[in-house]
């Protein structure tokens, strides 16, 4: 019953009945329990049973108040928690349906940044209500270079876009050219095969760049001089070297840290455009997630003021390192399909400076 | 002149001065609603006594209990048996 409270009370029944009666406290559901009289009274004349039963020294116990003044003082409490569910619930329907992050898939030729930037004119993520028409966006997509189709959808806070890039341009050889296999590279021969034409080197030949290696012209007989042209086809390998020549200071300029930072917080990976007032500064950028169960990403920069220090290298303590950066930056260069059958280096030390001159020797398809 | 519950209660034997207000409503021998009662005299299953002026009120029967009482109304319920002024 609402807006009742139940009592429980050593006492007869009738004395119970009558004691309340006279006071005019209407009860109700009397009901007697060995020497215990359970009854229940409206809420409002809860504090006068209370009184007269204390008056007249009785053994009482409310099983049951239902009353509103209770109802609320009990829940007061809770209101913290139902406050915070209220937020969480409000939180999870504004991060449900804020758009924040983009994946594109299917593009292997067309530059991941390229669709980026078309999106990026669309939409500024994350975004709660997306201004931008998909279609509009799609269409833009396509328009890019290289991309055939595209399908842009939406899923949670996530979008999608999904793109198709055109096939790529057969690279057919012109066959009616009666063109000669040239060398790419000063080198000495190691391999060739003609498949048509004639080879003008054989293994062990120096060869400059741009030296024919199969030439077009097939001799039909050599009495009679006579000769045909053809399509020069065949593949040659020789030996490569390959240089790099480096000229390095003594002295070098290094930024260094002053000790003044100024970081500052931005949520879900928004890029920050805060200019700190230092003259020079670097950035230092730390993604991090607030909650472990659903991820809010931030991003701290830190800002920090450096300043330019000259400082004199010592190249004896530093060479191998600076020899080993200078030969895998050349090892980069090399032909893909290249084998490598030795390096090494050789440094002259001039007044100011060092000059690093750095050698491969690979075999390679020179045609 | 006299009226329905005057001539009720002569045929009860119950004086009218006695008996103002009294109202006894039955309803199927399984409750009964008591008006102007002026108090309980006893209460168990099988019998209750009410005080109704200078004379009781006794009614007699199976599970009876007492489901409501106000300052003048009374209401009882189980199987009743008798309802006797005496």
């Amino acid at each position: 019953m609402i807006n009742h409270c139940r009592f429980k009370v050593k006492a007869d029944t009738v004395f119970m009945i009558n004691l309340l009666n006279y006071n005019k406290i209407p009860l109700k559901k009397i009901v007697s329990k060995n020497e215990y009289t359970v009854f229940c009274v409206k809420s409002i004349y809860k504090d006068d049973v209370i009184n007269m039963l204390n008056e007249r020294s009785k053994e009482y116990a409310i099983l049951k108040d239902s009353s509103v003044k209770t109802f609320f003082k009990k829940n007061t409490l809770r209101f913290g928690l139902y406050t915070g569910l209220m937020i969480v619930a409000l939180f999870m329907v504004f991060y449900g349906g804020t758009l924040a992050r983009v994946e594109i898939s299917g593009n292997n030729l067309v530059e991941q940044s390229e669709i980026k930037k078309v999106i990026d004119k669309h939409l500024e993520l994350p975004t709660f209500k997306p201004k931008a028409d998909f279609n509009t966006l799609t269409k833009d997509i396509i328009a890019i270079e290289g991309i055939s189709s595209a399908s842009v959808s939406r899923k949670g806070n996530t979008l999608f876009v999904q793109v198709y890039e055109e096939l790529p341009k057969v690279d057919i050889e012109d066959k009616t050219v009666y063109k000669d296999v040239v060398s790419k590279y000063d080198s000495i021969i190691t391999r060739v095969v003609a498949f048509s034409g004639t080879c003008k080197v054989k293994k062990g030949d120096s060869v400059k760049k741009g030296q024919t290696i199969i030439s077009a012209i097939v001799v039909l007989d050599e009495e009679q001089n006579l000769t045909a042209p053809t399509y020069a086809n065949g593949i040659a390998y020789g030996r490569v070297w390959i240089t790099k020549e480096l000229i390095i200071e003594k002295t070098y300029i290094t930024a260094e840290r002053t000790g003044k930072s100024v970081s500052r917080v931005k949520f879900f990976n928004k890029a920050d455009d805060y200019k700190p007032e230092f003259k020079q500064y670097e950035v230092e950028k730390q993604t991090c997630y607030l909650n472990s169960v659903i991820a809010i990403p931030y991003t701290i920069y830190t800002y920090y003021e450096t300043k330019n220090v000259e400082k004199e290298m010592n190249f004896e303590e530093n060479e191998q390192a600076i020899v080993e950066k200078h030969t895998n930056k050349l090892f980069e260069e090399l032909p893909s399909d290249c084998m490598v059958i030795r390096n090494w280096h050789t440094t002259k030390m001039l007044d100011k400076k060092i000059k690093l001159v750095i050698y491969y020797e690979i075999e390679t398809k020179i045609t | 002149m006299s009226n329905f519950y005057d001539d009720m209660l002569l045929k009860l034997g119950m004086p009218i001065e006695d008996t103002v207000g009294l109202k006894i409503t039955i309803c199927n021998f399984k409750g009964a609603l008591i008006e102007g009662h002026k108090g309980l005299l006893l209460f168990t299953p099988t019998k209750i006594v009410v005080r109704i002026g200078k004379k009781k009120l006794e009614i007699t029967g199976n599970n009876l209990f007492i489901n409501e009482v106000s300052c003048d109304e009374l209401y009882i319920r189980g199987h009743i048996a008798s309802i006797e002024v005496c």
